[in-house]
Formats: C-alpha cells, structure tokens, sequence
C-alpha cells in the first residue's frame, strides 16, 4: 500500500506494528534457536542462548545418524506420510467429486450422514475394536484406513470443485464424456491448487501422528520417528537409540535436543512450498460459501 | 417422466465413484458407532460386544460418582476456555499488522516463521519447551537466575502447568489462526480505507472502524466453533506434556478416558465417557451453528 | 528314577514327533524386554529355525517396552481379544483384570507336558496359590531370580575430598547430601552437582514398590518402619500410610527437596535419565540396581576417572530401623491366554517352555550366542563384558523364560570385571546388597486382589504425596488430614479389608514378621 504522507500518529502506528512483527519473529524463533544450540552442546558444557561456533560439537548428531532404528523409524514415516496421503487423496477426491454434485439424488442425505461422523464420533475403544476385527492390528493399514478421509478436507474440497463453472463439465458431457472422464480430465486439472493444499494437510497429518502408531502398532520395528522422538524425550529408551558410550561423548539433553531437530529437518526442507501453497489452501478453505 | 430407478442409474458413475468413500464412512465411522454400545454394556473381550451383559447406565453414573469427576470436567473447561481467550486476541493482533505494515518483506518474513510451529507435532514442540523450560538448564530459568530469582519447575508445578498448556497453543498455532483472520481482511473493499484516508482519518481510526468490524463476522464464527468443542482441551497435547505431579491440573477427560480404557482395561467405562463427551459436543455444536446463521448468516457447516 | 518321570519324558517326546508331523504351531509369545538398551531379536535369529525344526514351532516373538508402554500394549491387546499364547505380566492390577475378563487359562494342564521344569519351578504350593483361583493355577509363578539388588551409592572420593565419613542415619544422609550440593565435590568451581538422585520408578523386577513414590524412596520410608504398603503386624494390619510415622518419612524427603539436595528435575525422570546422570557425575548419593552399575560402569569412568564408587547401607531412623524397601519371594509371573488353551496350543506351549528350561534352550534364550554374547569360564556360562548390552542384549531378550535363579546363573551375569584399571567382583556386590539391605519379604502382596479402582488408588497417593514432597501442598496436621480422609472417597477401606482378608487367609499375618 502506497500511502506515502505520514501524520506523527500514522508514523507511531507504522512503528508500533512492526514492533509488533518483529516480537512475534523473536518469540517464535528463539526457542527453536536454543533447542539447536542445545543440541551442539559439548560435554561438560552449560548450555546457554549463545554457544560460540568453535564449541560446537556434532558428535550427537553423529551417534544418532549412526543407528540404524532412526533410519528405520525414518522409512515408515515415508512410508505412512506417502502411502496416506495417496489413498487420503483418492478417497476423498472420489467422494467429493459427486457430493459436489448438486443434481445427484440423495446428496443432502449422504452429506448429513457424513457431518454427523463429524460432529459425533464413537471415541476410542469403539474404534480400536473395528480396527481389531478387521485383523489390522499391529499393520499400517489400521493407521492408513482408520484416518483415511477427513470430513473437513471432504467438505473443502467439495465446495472447491462446487466452485469450478459448470459450463465446462457440461460442454464436455455433451463430448460423450463419462463421469469419471469429466473428474479426470476437466476438474481435477482445474483443481490443482487445492488438491495440492488438502494432500500437504493430510501428508502434516501423517508424518506428526504419533498417537495412533502408539495404539495400533505393537512391533517396535514398526514405530515412525514421532513415536521414537517421543521415546527419546521421555527417556524411556535413550539408552536403546543411542551407543553406550553415548554419556561420555554427548550430554543427554544434546541427544534429545538433536533428536529434535533431526526430526523436524524434513520438515523444513519442504517448508517453505508447503507455507506457499498452505496460505492459499486457507484461503480457499475460509471463503466457502 | 422417469421412474426413480432410472434417474438412479444414470448416475451410476457417480454412485461408484462414492462407494469408497461410503464404504469408509460405514466401516470407520458407523461400525464404532454401534460398537459404543458397550457403553451400556459390561463388555468382555472375550463375549465380544454383542454377548456381553447390559448395565444401563451404570457407567455413567459411576463416571459421575468417580472421585476425579469434577477435577476433569473443571479442567477441561479451564484449560479449553483460556485456550479461546488468550489464543484470539494474539491472532487478531497479528493479522492487522500483518495487514497493516507498509514492510512487505516483514510481512513475509513473520507470515512464513509464525506459521512454522503449526506444522511441528506436539512431540516436538514437547522437546522445545523442555529446552526452554527445564529447571535445571531451561532458557527461562537461566533468565530466572540470571535476575537473582529461583527456577521455576514449569511443567511439573500444579502453579504453572495449565499456564504452560495454554501458551504454548497460543506459541504454536497464532500464526496458523492469525491467516482466517487476514484472509477476511484481504477481502474488505479497500475502496473503504481509500475514502476514509482522504477523509483524513488516521491509520488507528482506519483499524477501528473498517478492519475490525470487517472481522466480526469470522470472529464470530471462530469464537462459535470453538464453543462448539470445548470439551477439547486438546488430548494429544496434554498427552505429551503431563505427568504425576500435575495430574490434578493437567489430567482432562480425554487422557483419563485413554488411561481407563486402554491403561486400565475399563473398556466400558471409558466408552460410556467418551459417549457423554460426544452427546455434549454435538449438543454445543448444533446450537453454536444456529446461532451462528442467526448472526451472522453464515454457518459452520 | 523311578518310572513315572521316564514314562512321562517319554510321552513328551512322542508328542514332540506327533507336532511335527502335523506343521509348525503358531506360538505368539509377548515379553517384557529383558533388555530395555537393547532392541528386539533379529528375524533371522536362530532360534526360531531351531524352534521350527526341532519343536514345529513358528515363533512370534514380540517384545513389550517396560513400564506403562508395555501394560498399554496389553491392554489394548486384551481389549482386541487378541492376547498372545504365552505372556508376561508385570502389573498385579493387570493380572486381576484379565482374570475377571475370564481371558487367561488355568495352567494346570501344562506341568505334566513339561515335567523337568515343573518339577523345579512349580512345584511349590505356596507359590502357586498366590496366582490361583480356587484350586486352578492361573500362572506360570517362577522364583525370584535377582530381586533384592538395588541400594544407595556413594561417591567416596568426594566424602573423602570434604573430609565426610559414609552417612550411617537419615540426619547424617542430609547432611553429606547437603556438603555435595554446596561445598563443590567435584571441585570444578560449579555449582553442578547435586547429593541424591532418585527418580518415581515403579520396576517391579523382584521387588515390590509399595503405594506412594515408588522403590527408590523406599529406604526413606523403611528407616521409619513403614516400607511397603501393608504393615503384617496381624494385631496392627492397616495400610501402612496411616502410620504417623508414614508421614514423618514424607516429610524428610520434602527436607531433601526443599534443601535442594535431589536433582530438581527429578519429578519427571525416569530411570534412564537418572543413570545418564549418575554416569556424568553430577550425583554424590544415588539409587541404582547392581546391575545398572555393572552396565554403566564404563561410561561412568570414562567421565570420571578418579572416582569411586561405595555401596551404602540404608540409613538408619530415629529409632534405628532400617530397610531398603520390600521384596517378593514370586518372581516373573508368566501366563497363557484362555484362546491359545481353547486352540489346543497347550502342547506346543509346554515344549517350547520345557526347551528353555535346560540344555539348548537354556543357552540360547538365557546366554545368547556361544562365544559372543557369553564365553565358558571354569564352565560357568559368563556374560562376555567385552561387547556392548545393547548388542547382546538383543539375544537375551528372553532370558527370564530360561534363568533358574541359581548361584552359577549369578555368577555368570555379574562376573569379575575389570573398568578403567579397577576390579569389580560384581556378584559379590550382588550379594552384598542383598545382605545388607534389610529387605522385608512381603510376598503376600502379592496375592492381593487389586481393587476396582486401582489405578485411582494409587494415581491418589502418588499424586498427594508428590505435591507433598515437592512442597505445592505444606504438610501439617490439616493437609494431612484431608490426604488421608480423601482415601474414603476411594474406597480405600474396603481394599484394606479385602487385603487383610486375603493376607491372614494365606497366612502371611505372622507374629513375627519374615525377614
């Protein structure tokens, strides 16, 4: 915005926003400095806001990138992350697709069944002795399936393709175009944006479920990096991830510190696309009509 | 005419390209639906749900009756009440100056840092607030000494604990709500805040009187499906962050529920607790919607 | 020998061969990690070839995390109806429900299958009742193998650095603790240490840790006379938190918290915190088990290389007791789901068991493999020290379904060893501890019934005595009061009645007390 003439006031104003701005920058950003500097710790060092780089020390990094159940633990969280978000995906495109149907019969019906899912839901237990008799019990599968779709994305998504005009479903209805042609070749082409938004919602879902693995899974070698963090932090197994000689070579906290970091790198990595496209998914989320 | 059967089939395509999702609908979320009713039942695994014997409502009057009752139901609500009252005001705050400041790579910078937390699991923000809070190392409590003053056992302290719960909601999720906010500001007219400046009002009055009366609609809305869920106080959260010492504080219906049922084999029990949970939720819900349409035209759902 | 063992040797053979002609039975089996620093077996394990070839077993072998992750994971098997064949249970609470849910099986149909390992581990009737309900037995109740190996250690280079002797009471215990939280023991001109690191540990390896804060307070509370949770005077039965001198006890440990003495983290430790701790340095007094000092001994040197380390007898009370805490004489206790007994697996069960007992099963399961995870000594099976736990211990994991709880078996797993030019002859240690702890036996405990509302009970007392110690609640007259009143809302009396009941009907309300 150009407003270029300032009064003494606007110029208070302008200031006191960024001031602002930049208290939510510090307040956000230094905890998550000090978990790093933590995690650089030496042996026999305090840790403190400010490590000078010559102290650093990677060796607990080392010793957690040396064992061999991290990489595992990291190989299901790929494994759940990808696999979830391409069956939440598909499912939830194909139900959104007809519910964004108006003309359908029977859409006011399947929708209200679906919202009260949303509004009412049976709880614990009730849901573990599904995923039980389903024999899908200590299987990726129960964590894939239980949370398969989310009603909230549906109904996203619903309105979103709801949206899209439907002169150009019918134009190529009359090209002798089946339902599903229409889905595959003219809507989802056009809905990119928010495919891409409601993937990166359930792939966030998946890489930080931690709970669910907990209660499904009952094969530690089975356990994603979530549940291995958690282990970690709470010193249950510090010992069972890292070399004996861990204590002698880095402090526990810096252990748990880079297990932390460690941990949320993939993250940042896709960050910065994902916080693009999250902003507009937002968007498209919040002016439903 | 066209009888109902063909009008049917002429959407078959349609109808098979729901069946998945239907069938999801059915399996996941119907199927426990009539399994809750163990909640009535004394369910014994080994009976399975359909032969175990009914009890009425025996679980719930014993939930009722339990000694830890009125702790839960209070700190449920507290933990969940002050999350809506100190998570709104940062949120609004933030996406004003957001709107408002003339440094667009500012205005990037803090969109892309505050969102951040919103995207890290609570474990991981459980490892962040040890760094920062521990008594022995914690950052806080270096400051806390650095100024002559004791440690602060943060998260095992029954002073401090919920203040810790709810701030660090507030850390982790303004960003992420601050974007509702922001996206109902984009979308004011700003033909609005042209005339008012030619008018000669000040940037302040611009905010007083064009861009927050612009969010009361979402405000509303906000604020109306939060109530809606207030029995939430946010499971996976607490479920990471408490511990012995601060059960009396920490412990809400959702983490007893898990401890009854899967901890403690009170399989019915917890059902029955669960159920009540979900009949007030849906109560709230529905009545928040109505007032929402009533308010503000929009609904929730 | 007489016939009846040979003849029924005999029909364990035929029906090993009969199960081999049919295929391998499924045998799920779930334990608690022997382990914990160690993971799970490999899949291409041996045994479970030699299993499936010689026994027609398919082993699953799945391996419960100790503490309430374990219970957890039972607890949301036994809801599935999908409990394990054969499976260890850690909690008596858990035990109780299982029974009342009707899932477990009476094992009395096992122990003629397996004959050898009856004979030497369920043949005590005494034993047995504590796990049977009328006249069935519904657990495998093995003898203790190492229970009483816990105490206090001393960092004797820094009494003798402050010119302090070993601290023999409660009153000389604070102090010294006091001396190594402020007077720098260590001498690095920090104030980075502190004099006692305990943490809320609930390890039920052996020895029982009583309502309230857990084992590694129960010395605390046996200086006062009030270790445990029941006192087994018969003419003075009440739980033993009604005991004025209960909260004597409570209030010496809030004098150790208040002082700052106990690491202020120490609320939300858990033990592997605690030993990396220790193994830094920063405690002078610490609890550890004999063999969490064996397994960190290295770390621990290699931080501290002019340190050493004295076993602590348990500071005497005001009138002179003393006791590092309770113990049961009922070791692991190992049962057999009521579907693996309704789908014939009985057979199967009992071979596999009957193979760990002894020969090559007691080898593999008990020692790991031969020439790396354990070496002969003089014939005596010895741990090799030279490879990390968190290698061998993944070969052990099953060790408790194979030890036999005998002096050679001890002498194999804490052997002479030799840390930073220093000779350690740990189970002379072992000993030692056992010896000079005072533990009091409390077996009766055992049989118990847990009540209703168990965890509530005991989620009470740990949580009031908590807020007590770490002074969120001042203790007076007053507070105290209300603690105890609040156990009526529990129903605490009638769990009092019914552990009474329980105790004088299997007869451990003795005049004098057992030792």
């Amino acid at each position: 915005m150009a407003r270029k003439i300032l009064s003494r006031s606007d110029r208070w104003f302008e200031w006191s926003v960024d001031a602002f701005l930049v208290l939510v920058l510090v307040i956000t950003l230094v905890p998550m400095w000090y978990v790093v500097m933590v995690s650089l710790l030496p042996f026999g060092e305090r840790p403190s806001l400010w490590l000078p780089p010559w102290k650093w020390s990677f060796e607990a990094y080392a010793q957690l990138v040396g064992q061999p159940s991290i990489w595992r633990a990291l190989l299901n969280s790929v494994i759940l992350t990808v696999g979830g978000v391409f069956i939440s995906l598909s499912l939830t495109v194909l139900a959104a697709y007809p519910l964004s149907r108006r003309d359908l019969p029977g859409r006011g019906l399947i929708v209200g069944l679906i919202l009260f899912t949303f509004l009412f839901n049976a709880g614990l237990i009730p849901t573990f002795l599904v995923v039980k008799d389903l024999g899908l019990l200590n299987t990726y599968w129960a964590i894939l399936l239980n949370g398969a779709i989310s009603v909230y994305n549906l109904l996203v998504l619903k309105t979103f393709f709801q949206s899209i005009p439907e002169s150009l479903e019918e134009a190529a209805r009359i090209d002798g175009a089946s339902d599903f042609q229409v889905l595959w070749h003219v809507v989802l082409p056009l809905s990119k944006p928010a495919l891409l938004t409601i993937g990166l919602f359930y792939g966030v879902a998946n890489w930080n479920n931690f709970f669910e693995p907990i209660l499904f899974l009952s094969d530690r070698n089975l356990m994603p990096l979530p549940v291995v963090l958690r282990d970690i932090l709470t010193g249950l197994n510090v010992a069972e991830y890292v070399e004996g000689s861990a204590a002698q070579a880095a402090p526990a906290e810096a252990l748990k510190m880079a297990s932390v970091v460690l941990i949320t790198l993939p993250m940042l990595l896709v960050y910065p696309w994902l916080q693009r496209h999250f902003t507009k998914g937002v968007l498209i989320g919040s002016v439903k009509e | 005419m066209r009888t109902l059967g063909q009008r049917l089939w002429r959407y078959r395509g349609l109808y098979l390209m729901l069946l998945p999702g239907l069938l999801y609908f059915l399996v996941f979320r119907y199927w426990p639906l009539w399994n809750a009713q163990i909640a009535f039942r004394d369910f014994q695994p080994v009976l399975g749900v359909w032969g175990s014997p009914w009890v009425g409502l025996q679980h719930f009057y014993d939930f009722f009756n339990s000694y830890y009752f009125e702790q839960l139901l209070r700190n449920t609500l507290v933990i969940s009440v002050a999350k809506i009252v100190a998570g709104i005001p940062p949120a609004v705050l933030l996406a004003i100056a957001l709107h408002e400041t003339s440094r667009r790579f500012l205005s990037r910078l803090v969109q892309t840092v505050s969102f951040l937390p919103h995207f890290l699991s609570w474990v991981i923000v459980y490892g962040i607030l040890l760094a920062v809070l521990s008594p022995s190392d914690g950052l806080l409590n270096q400051f806390l000494q650095a100024f002559g003053l004791e440690p602060i056992p943060f998260l095992t302290s029954v002073q401090t604990f919920q203040p810790v719960v709810v701030l660090s909601e507030v850390w982790k999720e303004t960003g992420w709500s601050a974007v509702l906010f922001l996206a109902a500001l984009l979308s004011i007219n700003p033909a609005l805040y042209e005339a008012a400046a030619i008018d000669g009002a000040s940037r302040w009055q611009q905010v007083r009187y064009i861009s927050l009366p612009g969010l009361t609609g979402v405000l509303v809305l906000v604020l109306l499906l939060k109530i809606g869920s207030i029995l939430d106080a946010g499971f996976h959260q607490i479920f990471v962050l408490y511990s012995l010492p601060v059960y009396s504080v920490g412990d809400i219906i959702d983490t007893w529920v898990y401890r009854q049922g899967i901890l403690n084999f009170q399989f019915s029990l917890a059902t029955a607790v669960g159920l009540f949970k979900g009949a007030i939720g849906l109560v709230l819900i529905v009545l928040a919607n109505h007032l929402a349409r009533r308010w503000t035209g929009n609904s929730l759902y | 020998m007489r016939k009846g063992p040979k003849l029924l040797l005999l029909a364990a053979v035929l029906a090993t061969l009969a199960a081999k002609a049919q295929g391998p039975t499924e045998l799920h089996v779930a334990l608690y990690a022997a382990n914990p620093e160690a993971p799970a077996p490999p899949p291409n394990w041996e045994v479970y070839q030699i299993l499936r070839d010689k026994l027609g077993i398919n082993l699953k072998f799945t391996m419960l995390p100790t503490g309430a992750d374990g219970d957890n994971r039972l607890g949301a098997l036994a809801a599935a109806n999908d409990l394990p064949d054969l499976f260890e249970v850690r909690s008596l609470a858990l035990f109780d429900r299982l029974l009342q849910q009707g899932q477990l099986a009476p094992v009395n149909k096992l122990f003629p299958q397996m004959p050898r390992r009856t004979q030497v581990r369920y043949s005590d009737p005494r034993r047995n009742r504590l796990v049977s309900v009328r006249d069935q037995i519904y657990g495998l109740q093995e003898r203790v193998t190492l229970s009483r190996q816990y105490a206090i250690w001393v960092r004797k280079d820094w009494l003798d650095r402050l010119g302090l002797q070993p601290p023999s009471t409660l009153e000389e215990f604070f102090q010294v603790a006091k001396a190594f939280t402020e007077r720098d023991p260590d001498g690095n001109g920090r104030n980075d240490t502190y004099g006692f690191g305990g943490v809320i540990d609930y390890d039920t390896a052996g020895i029982l840790p009583g309502l309230g804060l857990g084992n590694h307070f129960q010395w605390v509370y046996g200086a006062y006379g009030v270790a445990g949770t029941w006192n087994y005077d018969p003419r003075a039965f009440a739980a033993n938190l009604r005991d004025p001198n209960f909260r004597r006890a409570t209030e010496f440990i809030r004098r150790l918290v208040e002082a700052k003495v106990i690491d202020p983290d120490w609320a939300t430790l858990r033990r592997a915190d605690l030993r990396t701790r220790w193994q830094q340095g920063r405690y002078g007094m610490f609890f550890e088990s004999v063999g969490g000092l064996q397994a960190g001994l290295q770390n621990f040197y290699a931080n501290n290389p002019n340190a050493e380390l004295i076993m602590l007898a348990p500071p005497k009370g005001p009138e002179g007791k003393s006791s590092m805490g309770t113990y049961s004489s009922a070791g692991w206790l190992f049962v057999v789901s009521k579907r693996a007994m309704d789908s014939g697996k009985d057979a199967a069960i009992a071979r596999f068991l009957e193979w760990a007992h002894s020969g090559e099963g007691y080898y593999l399961l008990g020692w790991g493999r031969k020439g790396q995870d354990y070496i002969l000594v003089n014939n005596v099976p010895t741990v090799n020290t030279q490879v990390p736990i968190s290698v061998r211990g993944s070969y052990t994991q099953m060790r408790w379904l194979a030890f036999n709880a005998n002096p050679i078996e001890m002498r194999g797993r804490y052997p002479e060893i030799t840390v930073a030019g220093r000779k350690f002859v740990m189970y002379q240690l072992m000993e030692k501890a056992q010896a000079q702890g005072n533990w009091i036996n409390r077996t009766g405990d055992v049989a118990v019934k847990a009540a209703p509302n168990q965890a509530d009970i005991e989620r009470y007392v740990a949580e009031n005595l908590v807020q007590f110690v770490l002074g969120q609640r001042p203790i007076n007259d007053t507070t105290w009061r209300q603690f105890l009143d609040g156990l009526r809302n529990l129903r605490f009396e009638q769990y009092e009645a019914a552990a009474e009941r329980t105790l004088r009907e299997y007869g451990y309300l003795l005049p004098t007390p057992t030792r």
